[in-house]
């Protein structure tokens, strides 16, 4: 009989972090409750690339929807949907499974039953199995209860991580999976959220810009600046965090690249690679807590968007 | 106040940066976010003012209204405090979760604006120990975004700025009675 991760686990939690994910309704999208426990894994789990209804919400940001989830007892229920904003769509793509669909990041709720219940910013809550997840090195992974109960120390709630697209539910909720090594837990950096509309989709989300240091442009708005790792070791997109301090100089580009973002999201400019580039280059000659005032913010965007024209011939 | 989910990294980094007096958007420890500040926003009032700084957004409101000066100071007029912490700031002030801090908030205001050199409180006497200007401030909080006490406190100065009462003068001209002409503002 599979083991139950003990019911009492959930509560065991902070009453704020619980609340979190519903309280800040503002940053959080909707979350909702495991979707389908024992059943549909028994049943051979999501059907795949159905609904073109289905992957087309996974990039947008949700709407209000009155819909309605099914009660496991987990779940903080209307509250995340009202807390929702706007309903707006991107046109409904089909997409197959397994195919990179885009690259979210996202936060850890909760863990249920073989699975991560993940809030990335879109209507409904996706869920992260834990057999779609790589063990630290790459091992193979043995399913077994001693599995499970080790997943908490690979993850808490909270973290963030980046992910991939699996496949999408027939109710809009995605499955994610990490096979890959460049995708895993998030170590230090700063986040910045985003409206998904105005991440660009291209073909790679890792940049490492030329500034010093990296960024991931994830599809669901969710977008993260971090230091460039010195060396790509092979174990990157394990679970091992570096822990130590960052050197000042990196902070200080992270902390420009977070200002220039939000320059770029407050008047409403595409976000990818190149603009952001741009966009850091032409507030140089500011000081970076400078980037945040008005009329700055408007400056640096519009010789971002001289430059991105003249790009464009 | 509101509260955030961050990982466990991400708060090691804030912390360094804090130590090495660079927050993530830049700005030193002490630096303060733009700050926004509008006067005579509320048409019923006698002053008012919204200060925004940064995501915090207070609504200040005045009223002068007369009253009987306190037994202790007879010769001044004072200020009322009165803070609302209501839902739309963050969803824990649903329902009475936002009291404690609305307490502790106009209990502050309350020392703050005690000092002399705040607001001149004789100026809102105007006959002692009978007739004065109370000045009702209410402070709305309508959206929660750090830095509480800063906003507020620039928020209620700015619609105590605002704020003007008529001029009041007492004819003493029959015996135990006090006949109140009002003119206006000048």
């Amino acid at each position: 009989m599979a083991p139950r991760w003990p019911q009492g686990r959930s509560c065991q939690q902070p009453a704020w972090r619980a609340e979190g994910a519903c309280g800040s309704g503002r940053r959080r999208g909707a979350a909702r409750t495991q979707h389908g426990g024992d059943g549909d894994a028994a049943a051979g789990g999501p059907q795949g690339g159905e609904a073109e209804r289905g992957a087309g919400r996974r990039e947008a940001p949700g709407g209000a929807g009155g819909h309605h989830h099914h009660g496991h007892g987990l779940h903080e229920g209307p509250r995340h949907l009202r807390g929702r904003g706007e309903a707006h769509r991107l046109g409904g793509r089909r997409r197959g499974e397994g195919e990179q669909a885009g690259v979210r990041q996202s936060t850890e709720d909760q863990v249920q039953q073989k699975r991560w219940k993940v809030e990335t910013n879109s209507r409904l809550d996706s869920v992260l199995l834990l057999s779609s997840m790589n063990l630290p090195g790459g091992e193979l992974r043995r399913r077994s209860a001693e599995d499970e109960l080790a997943m908490r120390d690979y993850l808490q709630e909270g973290d963030l991580i980046s992910a991939e697209v699996q496949s999408v539910f027939s109710d809009g909720a995605v499955s994610l999976h990490t096979r890959s090594l460049k995708y895993g837990k998030l170590g230090q950096g700063v986040l910045v959220q985003v409206s998904p509309s105005l991440v660009k989709r291209q073909k790679t989300h890792f940049h490492d810009l030329p500034c010093g240091a990296s960024v991931i442009l994830g599809n669901n708005g969710f977008i993260w600046i971090y230091p460039t790792p010195e060396q790509k070791d092979e174990e990157a997109g394990g679970f091992t965090t570096n822990l130590e301090p960052v050197p000042l100089s990196d902070r200080e580009v992270i902390s420009r690249l977070r200002n220039c973002i939000v320059a770029l999201v407050t008047q409403k400019l595409m976000l990818f690679d190149t603009s952001i580039l741009y966009c850091y280059e032409a507030s140089l000659p500011h000081q970076i807590k400078d980037i945040l005032k008005p009329e700055v913010m408007e400056e640096i965007v519009l010789e971002t968007r001289q430059r991105l024209l003249d790009l464009e011939g | 106040m509101a509260s955030v989910v961050l990982s466990e990294a991400e708060k090691l980094y804030i912390v360094h940066g804090v130590q090495e007096d660079l927050r993530v958007d830049g700005r030193g420890c002490e630096d303060y976010r733009c700050a926004e500040v509008e006067t005579d926003v509320v048409s019923n009032t006698s002053g008012s003012a919204r200060a925004k700084l940064g995501h915090t957004d207070i609504l200040v409101g005045v009223k002068a209204e007369m009253g009987t000066p306190k037994l202790e100071k007879p010769d001044e007029g004072y200020l009322e405090f009165f803070v609302d912490c209501s839902a739309n700031a963050t969803p824990e002030f649903e329902g009475r979760g936002g009291e404690e801090l609305g307490t502790e908030i106009s209990n502050t205001l309350y020392r703050i604006f005690s000092s002399e050199s705040c607001v001149d409180l004789k100026s809102l006497c105007i006959n002692p120990r009978e007739h004065c200007w109370v000045l009702y401030v209410d402070v709305l909080l309508l959206e929660c975004g750090g830095n509480l006490f800063d906003a507020i406190s620039i928020a209620v100065k700015a619609a105590l700025f605002n704020t003007s009462c008529r001029a009041v003068e007492t004819s003493g001209d029959f015996k135990n009675e006090n006949i109140l002409l009002i003119f206006p503002t000048c």
